[in-house]
């Protein structure tokens, strides 16, 4: 990691965390998928996951897979979340960590509450997002979210979080 | 985890014990320094004594497990010591 | 404290042989019945062998809410151990693995070897010369079996050995591991913990059930590249079948050698897994590896919690009449790296919370649930396939693909056991 001047402030930062995670809470999952580049991949890692070719993942998903994600979401027949959960998640301790040829590393806390019949579920951890700017748009190549119940029994994840 | 060499500490640990181990070269040969890291307590290991605990029987290692063969031998005083 | 049992006239009730009474599912005093009379009694699956390959690796798991270490001593033979100190009662291991020669209890610092025994405890001056240390090792379960590498154990003292509660699912279990080349499957790909709020027979009775898919998973067959939909829709040729004492198989042998094409039940062909089907060929031969790439890999619900599930393994852990875990691993094949990547791949897009598959399945455990609660009509209808059973050359009820064949089966076993009519 170089110690150059960020190509994306801070500002920046924040405005595309905090998009990313309302689009992604009201379930506009097309522009949700907009946000992604083309080598994308979105990473939940379990409390197993050392190395995610050895071990499995709640989400290990490339671009193809975040793609078939969200068509499924869209079907409407996805039980899980038909109806969608009800999501509000809340990003904070924003830090952006540095720029690489990857892009502009950035890391932050969250919470997110899901209600749906279940009850109130709060999921909670740290996300890391990887920044590249395209054509003049902020998009994101990179997304761990690190939970911090990775290693206990989770209950159904079926919203994106 | 680093690799063996002088001072080059490896941690060697589960969830009941923790050591650190260090192929210590002061001695006219080399020895291994084990350190319990959660007493400090420091302790060297030749090659004959490896030697020897590498032949040791399970019975006896077993044995050697036992907390009141030579560390928690005596009730802690008035003064709370345990050793 | 403890609901009152049930006598087994109440059972007998509750459980008719093509209807069952939602109380089974939310009733608490049900719930202890069944852990006594099946949980505590039975085989259970606990872990499988590769998951300690190295003398003193241990590993946590369970039988139902009972927390049991799985070690491997020193000497390489496999201990079940109960979690818990003979002392006091505290939980001795809090990782969920680790390595050691010996236990050490954090609360006093009573010292355990990795088969259990007591090896001592700290100012042994406050116990007296009567202090029987032989008699104050951890806790054991009682009866240890394996097979394959598949560890059981059982509460039970003495009843039917593994080997016979196994039954018919043996065979099935030898069509897992004969995937590899090496007839070793390894279950080293880490575990998902999925929670679900639903009784553990939800989960049991919806394993091989073969008239859900089309609806519960519609969604994902309507946008993935997905092969499985045709072997769940009318035209599949599987078939629904009760193994006896509990076991259920789905088998879908008929339906691809219908379709004669090597590692289609994998929805891949032989040219992407090159250095596999070499391996295979190698190890059986051209026309043995062909058969066993064309059936595939089975689909069998091993009573009561071990779920071989083609390309992964799950585990059923019942907490609560209402609560339950789904612990899940990719299945992995000794000599197969290039499968066991694909392997990996496709478990982590199916299964766990997040699963193209799973987290429906799970959606559908959890309104079930929800619904049984009702007053009326207080019963579940398992009469689908009644008009078409049969008895196959093996002698087993065999069903079509989407038949109740199965769930009959587990209610049939279930019942016998709550009603203490077979031993263990
Ligand atoms: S409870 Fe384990 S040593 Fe006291
Ligand atoms: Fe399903």
């Amino acid at each position: 990691m170089t110690t150059t001047a960020p190509t994306i402030s801070r500002t920046e930062v924040e405005e595309f965390l905090y998009r990313e995670a309302r689009l992604a809470d009201e379930g506009r999952y097309d522009e949700w998928e907009a946000l992604w580049t083309d080598d994308a991949l979105y990473w939940v890692p379990s409390g197993d996951t050392v190395d995610p070719h050895k071990q499995i993942s709640v989400i290990y998903d490339h671009r193809s897979r975040i793609a078939l994600r969200v068509a499924q979401l869209k079907t409407g027949k996805r039980h899980a979340q038909d109806p969608r959960s009800n999501v509000a998640h809340l990003l904070s301790n924003i830090e952006v960590l540095g720029e690489d040829g990857a892009g502009t590393h950035t890391t932050a806390t969250f919470i997110a509450i899901e209600s749906r019949s279940r009850g109130l579920t709060t999921w909670a951890g740290r996300v890391e997002h990887t920044l590249v700017r395209r054509d003049e748009r902020i998009l994101m190549s990179r997304k761990v979210v690190r939970l911090v119940n990775a290693d206990q029994p989770l209950p159904t994840l079926a919203f994106l979080i | 985890m680093c690799g063996l060499g002088e001072e080059a500490g490896a941690v060697i640990e589960n969830e009941f014990a923790s050591v650190t181990v260090v192929i210590d070269e002061r001695g006219h040969d080399r020895r291994l320094r084990v350190v319990d890291n959660h007493t400090g307590r420091t302790a060297y290991f030749d090659a004959l004594l490896l030697e020897t605990l590498a032949w040791t029987p399970e019975a006896e290692l077993r044995g050697l497990l036992d907390p009141a063969r030579h560390r928690w031998t005596v009730d802690p005083g008035p003064d709370g010591t345990t050793r | 404290m403890t609901a009152p049992a049930l006598d087994r006239e109440a059972y007998r009730r509750l459980i008719e042989d093509d209807r069952v009474h939602g109380s089974l599912y939310t009733d608490p005093a049900v719930f202890d019945d069944e852990l006594t009379r099946i949980w505590y009694r039975t085989w259970v699956y606990v872990g499988h062998e590769s998951e300690i390959p190295q003398p003193g690796d241990y590993v946590v798991k369970s039988i139902g809410p009972q927390s049991i270490i799985m070690s491997r001593d020193r000497q390489g033979a496999v201990h079940l151990l109960l979690n818990r100190c003979s002392h006091r009662g505290n939980q001795i291991c809090e990782a969920a693995r680790g390595n050691t020669g010996a236990l050490r209890c954090h609360y006093h610092g009573w010292t355990f070897g990795t088969d259990g025994a007591l090896l001592g405890y700290p100012f042994r001056q406050g116990y007296g010369p009567d202090t029987p240390k032989s008699a104050l090792g951890l806790g054991r379960v009682p009866r240890m079996g394996s097979y394959q590498g598949f560890v059981f154990g059982s509460f039970a003292h003495a009843g039917p050995s593994l080997l016979e509660h196994l039954g018919a699912a043996r065979e099935a279990i030898d069509r897992l591991v004969r995937l590899s080349p090496l007839g070793r499957v390894e279950l080293t790909a880490g575990w998902l913990h999925h929670e679900v709020r639903a009784n553990w027979k939800m989960l049991v009775e919806n394993e091989t059930d073969g008239y859900h898919p089309q609806f519960v998973h519609s969604s994902i067959f309507e946008v993935g590249e997905s092969h499985v939909a045709e072997v769940y829709s009318e035209r599949s040729a599987a078939t629904a079948r009760d193994l006896g004492g509990g076991h259920t198989e789905h088998d879908l042998r008929a339906h691809f050698r219908r379709m004669d094409r090597p590692l289609a039940w994998f929805g891949t062909t032989e040219d992407r897994l090159p250095d596999y089907c070499r391996a295979m060929r190698e190890a059986y031969g051209a026309e043995k590896a062909r058969e066993i790439l064309v059936e595939g890999s089975p689909h069998i619900m091993v009573f009561p919690n071990l779920f071989i599930a083609e390309i992964q393994i799950f585990v059923i852990q019942p907490l609560a009449v209402d609560r339950t875990v789904q612990h899940v691993t990719p299945l992995q094949l000794a000599g197969a790296p290039d499968m066991n990547r694909r392997l990996l791949h496709q478990a982590s897009g199916s299964v766990g919370p997040a699963g193209f598959l799973l987290a429906d399945d799970s959606e559908m455990y959890e309104r079930n649930q929800r619904g049984v609660v009702a007053r009326e009509p207080e019963w579940l209808i398992l009469r689908r396939g009644l008009n078409r059973e049969r008895v196959d050359a093996d002698g087993h009820l065999a069903g079509a693909a989407t038949d109740e064949t199965t769930q009959r089966g587990i209610w049939r076993h279930i019942r016998a056991m709550l009603t203490e009519e077979v031993p263990a």
